[in-house]
């Protein structure tokens, strides 16, 4: 298969830039990556971008994850693609709602290397991490 | 409260800086105003994150730029930080551990997590000196210099 293209969307440049290095270390260097700052501009990016996953953050400007999800859930298209929340939030209620609304998965920041790969292979397969464009990972990476 | 609070922000704080940030960390259990004015003769950066709930309570973290600097190019693993760069990363430190202390302490499902907002040294000082608020205060002590936290509690009158 081709490569994969995640769409990471959070308020934070740092952070995205953390979470699209952690995912390379977690054996996707070669995939295409988009970002995003916040949900308005997911979308926006959306129309001109097909998207295997997108990973974003709930708690931003404009309109948060939650909200996004909402929006690509009123898509046909926008539907079908995966989303992994990332987020500061634990409450189990937040979580619930993460979920409900259609969210593929969430993981909570602080996270590790190894947590984010569990959860793309989980949502999107193990097919992916066996694919030519997967590279080996390094257990004991520090990001 | 304030107490348990206390161990709650350096928990949290121990947690983003070591997982996150790879620094090894150490705290000291208080600090002396005269220390913090000494501090801000350097160039500092101040960012601020509220937690609303049944009780305001507002942390601020104060580094010095250059220390900050080199805690992002940890976290971002980049060989350059801009001062974007700079800033987002100690928002996103009080973020992580605000979001911790959210999770552990304000079981309230009304509680809100602000996005975090860089601050200025005025702002800093007003909180420290606010007679109207509990104050808790944090040195974590890194490698090359220190971060002062400060959280701020204040009841919400009905």
């Amino acid at each position: 298969m081709g490569k994969l293209t995640i769409m990471v969307v959070d308020d934070s440049s740092p952070m995205r830039e953390v979470i699209i290095k952690t995912i390379k270390a977690a054996g996707y260097s070669s995939e295409n990556f988009i970002q995003a700052s916040n949900g308005k501009k997911a979308l926006e990016l959306m129309h001109e971008n097909w998207i295997d996953l997108l990973v974003t953050d709930y708690n931003m400007p404009d309109m948060d994850g939650l909200m996004l999800i909402e929006e690509m859930k009123k898509d046909e298209v926008f539907s079908s693609v995966p989303v992994l929340i990332i987020t500061t939030e634990r409450r189990d209620e937040l979580i619930s709602m993460f979920m409900e609304k259609g969210a593929a998965g969430y993981l909570k920041k602080p996270f590790k290397p190894e947590d984010i790969r569990e959860k793309i292979i989980e949502i999107l397969g193990e097919r992916i991490c066996n694919g030519s464009e997967a590279e080996d990972f390094d257990e004991g990476l520090d990001f | 409260m304030e107490v348990k609070l206390k161990t709650l922000m350096k928990d949290s704080i121990s947690e983003v800086l070591s997982g996150m940030f790879f620094s090894p960390v150490e705290f000291s259990d208080d600090f002396e105003l005269e220390e913090v004015n000494d501090f801000f003769k350097k160039s500092i950066i101040i960012a601020k994150i509220l937690v609303e709930s049944e009780i305001l309570f507002e942390i601020y973290a104060a580094v010095q730029t250059e220390i900050m600097k080199d805690l992002t190019l940890n976290f971002t693993g980049k060989s350059n930080a801009s001062e974007e760069d700079i800033q987002g990363s100690l928002m996103e430190l009080l973020n992580m551990a605000g979001g911790e202390i959210v999770a552990d302490f304000f079981k309230s499902r009304n509680t809100k997590l602000h996005i975090p907002e860089i601050s200025s040294q005025s702002k800093f000082l007003n909180c420290i000196s606010d007679k109207n608020t509990d104050k808790i205060f944090v040195k974590c002590n890194l490698l090359d210099g220190a971060i002062f936290f400060v959280g701020s509690l204040k009841k919400i009158s009905n």
